[in-house]
């Protein structure tokens, strides 16, 4: 079986990966428990900036409906 | 996660419209992309009068090419396209794209002489609760480079698929995948040392 570096340089490398490739990295991170949290840690950013965001609504849809009013009447009345 | 639930914006009676400037055809547009961009922008890190400037300069562009428009791609994937390149010339104007990770280095960092991590890592849990309530992962994000942050967007928060993000990039769904590897490599580590710290 891969090593944790050979899977990390597997998801690293250029080259296009194969049926074998892909079976291997699942392999792997079925049964290593570290690549997995790693994993995990790398999800738990992902999930936490989507909530960061969200928390953002109100200026983002204010933002748009600056953009909008402005782009509307600029793009139609030319 | 595009909005097709009343006008089909790739007909090319939509796009006729467009070209001739139609009031209607124009403001569904605006009103259906306009905050999927600032929602984009704000997502790259942008405050909002950056969001704002960015979001009307890829309209801008938008209009003045949609002569040349052909509705190969789909106009959403050509909006962000657009936003893409704008939001490089942004950032490469204010000189903020620091250096990408030596991979080299990375792998001779990371793991032991067995191919083992060479460092325990933190439960998610506690992971988790440490960058909730600060802006650590905002400015973690900030030193990416542009393309990075657009493949991290797209493809993680957007939840755009690989072929959308590999158009919007103009890259491979090979490179797509170590993009987005050393993106994620990157922002974790930098996301580790700054709770330490």
């Amino acid at each position: 079986m891969k090593s944790c570096k050979e899977v990390s340089q597997l998801l690293a490398s250029d080259k296009e990966l194969g049926v074998f490739d892909k079976l291997s990295l699942k392999l792997h991170f079925s049964v290593c428990k570290v690549c997995r949290t790693y994993k995990q840690q790398q999800e738990a950013i992902t999930k936490v900036y989507k909530e960061r965001l969200k928390k953002k609504n109100t200026s983002i849809s204010e933002t748009a409906k600056k953009v909008e009013d402005s782009v509307i009447k600029k793009y139609t009345e030319e | 996660m595009a909005n097709s639930n009343k006008t089909n914006f790739s007909s090319p009676e939509f796009l006729n419209k467009l070209k001739d400037r139609d009031h209607d055809a124009v403001e569904s547009l605006v009103k259906t992309y306009s905050s999927h961009l600032v929602n984009a922008s704000f997502g790259l890190g942008l405050n909002e009068s950056d969001a704002q400037e960015l979001v009307q300069n890829v309209w801008g562009t938008f209009f003045q090419n949609i002569q040349n428009f052909e509705g190969r791609s789909h106009i959403r994937i050509y909006l962000f396209g657009i936003l893409y390149n704008k939001a490089k010339e942004l950032y490469r104007e204010r000189n903020k794209h620091t250096s990408d990770i030596d991979l080299n280095t990375y792998f001779e960092d990371k793991f032991d002489d067995t191919g083992h991590w060479a460092l325990t890592p933190k439960k998610p849990e506690e992971f988790i609760e440490s960058i909730q309530t600060s802006g650590i992962i905002e400015s973690c994000l900030n030193k990416l480079p542009e393309k990075q942050r657009m493949a991290f967007y797209l493809k993680e928060i957007d939840g755009a698929s690989t072929e959308e993000v590999c158009n919007v990039l103009k890259v491979s769904a090979t490179n797509l995948r170590v993009i987005l590897f050393r993106t994620k490599a990157k922002l974790r580590d930098c996301v580790e040392r700054k709770m330490q710290a």
